[in-house]
């Protein structure tokens, strides 16, 4: 289990003070059970995270990039804080990444439209592999899976950002209104009209399709 | 009607999901360890931060102790020394030197 593995080597060298000198073992067990529930915490939302990141961004590598930095500055600012507290700032640190990289592309783009013989860097379809079609054989429910995730990406993608964050906070994330007003950094009027917004738009767009 | 769309969007994101690739699965791992290593960084810069402190503390007690030292009177002197400087400072006797003849002395010290 990778969780297990992680954790093991994270409590190495302050489970051999522990066994050292009982005295010292006070001071390091808090930070032994900070580290344990971030871990936990981590592990149970990092694939989530990491989806709904891909969907924004509609790259690998960038949606990496940014869950990445959201747990890195969860656990450097914030890994103190009280656990209930994490969701909602891993969420919004990550937003801000993903909001972060979508201004860095806009700028990258108009650089590239005024100098139209430099390719960019951060060609989408960088990945040659991913444009190979998988030979292995889907069964037909699958297909179906797929194509309709597929069509719920690109209408989620085509939506404004702060509606598409509440629609996937709200849905994927299972958060609440409050919860979800706390991640977005706004009032919870605010997250209920980008939420019924973004709700009908979704339904207007695969309305036909599903 | 709501909640059938959402419920269908849902289950579908938790299938995307649930399958994964392992090369992304490993890569988000690995993010999950540097995390963890931050914590673990961010408890020993919290103990050096500390370290000055100590420091500054030591050195705050050895000046007062210093300080404290010197303001104390010095030693008095002993009976002996005393008498010393009395004869010393004595102008008669110092009158009755320059009164005896020197070269008395020289033949004295001579014999």
């Amino acid at each position: 289990m990778p969780a297990s593995v992680s954790l093991a080597a994270f409590t190495g060298p302050l489970a051999t003070l522990r066994w050292d000198d009982g005295t010292r073992a006070s001071v390091e067990e808090p930070i032994l059970e900070q580290a344990r529930a971030l871990d936990r915490f981590l592990a149970s939302i990092e694939k989530r995270a990491f989806r709904m990141a891909r969907i924004a961004l509609r790259h690998d590598e960038d949606a990496l990039d940014s869950v990445q930095d959201a747990m890195l500055q969860l656990a450097r600012h914030y890994g103190r804080r009280p656990s209930e507290e994490w969701r909602p700032l891993f969420y919004r640190i990550l937003q801000n990444r993903i909001r972060d990289c979508q201004r860095r592309r806009r700028v990258q783009a108009r650089i590239m439209a005024w100098l139209p013989g430099l390719k960019s860097q951060d060609d989408p379809i960088a990945d040659e592999f991913a444009a190979v079609p998988d030979r292995a054989p889907l069964p037909a429910d699958q297909l179906a899976t797929d194509q309709a995730m597929q069509v719920l990406e690109r209408s989620l993608a085509d939506l404004p950002g702060r509606q598409q964050e509440a629609f996937m906070l709200r849905v994927f994330e299972g958060m609440d209104v409050a919860q979800t007003a706390a991640a977005m950094g706004c009032s919870e009027g605010s997250v209920k009209t980008h939420y019924s917004r973004a709700v009908h738009t979704l339904r207007e767009q695969l309305g036909v399709a599903w | 009607m709501s909640d059938n769309f959402e419920d269908k969007a849902r289950a579908l994101f938790e299938d995307s999901v649930e399958r994964l690739d392992a090369r992304t699965r490993s890569k988000l791992t690995q993010a999950r360890n540097r995390a963890l290593d931050e914590v673990q960084k961010g408890a020993a810069r919290r103990r050096w931060i500390w370290a000055p402190a100590g420091g500054f503390a030591v050195a705050a007690v050895v000046a007062v102790g210093i300080v404290l030292s010197s303001g104390r009177t010095p030693p008095s002197p002993g009976p002996a020394a005393l008498e010393d400087l009395e004869i010393v400072a004595d102008s008669e006797n110092l009158d009755l030197l320059q009164d005896q003849d020197v070269e008395f002395y020289a033949w004295l010290d001579e014999q």
